[in-house]
């Protein structure tokens, strides 16, 4: 995996230079305009912050059972990667809603729940650094709660009345957006495939490192 | 005077020093201050809509819980690395420890509210900003009010077990009467 670290990344970097000229051939949407281009990256950051979600929970749940501490490592990573990307998402969201819905933010299931789903993993990451002694496995079970609110982000839209678009709009889009939209769900999953894989590596090191100062400290 | 001042700017030197490396007070005060709104989202915001003037109250509550959480955590540290007597027992007058304390305090509330003050704007669509003088001087009036009876009460409590409930009673009845 490590010798695939500079090539991913640099058809990452490549994918991301090239999907502005993608999205800027692309049709303008009927109603919205020039504003409904946000779309291609909100989300598709989405998708990968679900992603990131997953990693996490899975990673966790493998962790407090198995007890592996190569899963936890993951689930660190996976948990970092839902905040930043959450972050993108929780950004980009409002500066299309501005302009479609004339509020930065509206208090519906979709918002409210990504949000929710959010502040869940920056709890994992508050309590795994500032936690103390144990705080790995109190900080697994966030994650599990974390990643159990995925399916209700992802169904809110259809379930709860919201002015949020629905997750039909993906499958319908028109035939000139759908290629845009799949290059850039490709350009951040491996982005974010690349940075969970650099993550994961950094924490091992990180925890190799404390094991040789116990050692040097216990003789 | 100098030496005053020159005391009151190390103390508080000091902890936004600490804070700097650690930066555990203002990531889990701007933390617990996005939980508050969140939580008052569900009960103020009907139909997708938040109640008219709920965002003034979801405000200051935010302000002065995660405040009363700031003001707990900044000697509680100081307990927990047993460094309140060398605090206490250095040649500097107690104000000038207090006025210290205070200051860093008053920093760490102010990036808070630098942060939750434009949330808090954008997500009830609340004019905040109409009159953003009127709105400055009210933040630093309510914050340095706020800090300065809170930070004499976390000092007084900070052997206490129980102190972020006492000190929550203790800060907010002097705050409201006042």
């Amino acid at each position: 995996m490590k010798k695939l670290f500079v090539p991913m990344a640099v058809v990452a970097a490549a994918m991301f230079a090239y999907a502005p000229f993608m999205i800027l051939n692309a049709p303008y949407e009927s109603t919205m305009g020039l504003v409904q281009k946000i779309f291609y990256f909100h989300a598709a950051c989405g998708m990968a912050m679900f992603a990131a979600a997953f990693v996490s929970g899975i990673g966790s749940a493998a962790f407090l059972f198995g007890r592996k501490p190569s899963a936890d490592r993951m689930a660190v990573a996976g948990a970092e990667l839902t905040s930043i990307i959450g972050l993108i998402v929780l950004v980009t969201g409002p500066l299309w809603a501005r302009k479609a819905w004339g509020v930065w933010w509206q208090w519906d299931a979709r918002l409210t729940s990504t949000l929710v789903m959010w502040m869940i993993f920056n709890a994992y990451l508050l309590l795994r650094r500032y936690g103390g002694p144990g705080s790995d496995r109190l900080a697994a079970a966030v994650a599990l709660f974390g990643m159990a609110n995925v399916p209700f982000v992802y169904w809110s839209v259809n379930v709860w009345r919201t002015l949020h678009p629905k997750t039909s709009v993906i499958p319908s889009l028109q035939p000139g957006m759908r290629g845009p939209f799949w290059f850039c769900v490709a350009a951040f999953l491996l982005l974010f495939t690349v940075l969970l894989a650099l993550r994961t590596e950094l924490e091992k090191r990180r925890q190799q490192l404390d094991e040789l100062y116990l050692a040097v400290e216990g003789d | 005077m100098r030496a005053f001042a020159r005391a009151v700017w190390l103390v508080t030197q000091k902890d936004l020093v600490i804070e700097s490396r650690t930066r555990e007070i203002l990531l889990t005060t701007v933390f617990f201050a996005l939980a508050c709104v969140l939580v008052f989202a569900f009960g103020f915001v009907h139909e997708g809509r938040p109640v008219q003037d709920a965002a003034a109250g979801i405000l200051w509550i935010a302000i002065a819980f995660s405040g009363t959480l700031a003001l707990g955590r900044a000697f509680e540290r100081e307990r927990h690395g047993e460094t309140l007597r060398a605090l206490l027992i250095a040649p500097i007058d107690r104000p000038a420890l207090y006025l210290g304390k205070l200051l860093g305090i008053l920093v760490l509330l102010a990036a808070v509210e630098i942060l939750v003050v434009p949330l808090i704007a954008l997500m009830f669509q609340a004019p905040l900003f109409a009159h953003p003088l009127l709105m400055l001087g009210l933040l630093a009036a309510g914050t340095v009010g706020f800090a300065a009876v809170g930070t004499l009460f976390a000092a007084m409590l900070v052997f206490f077990d129980v102190v972020f409930v006492t000190l929550a009673l203790w800060t907010f009845e002097p705050v409201m009467t006042d």
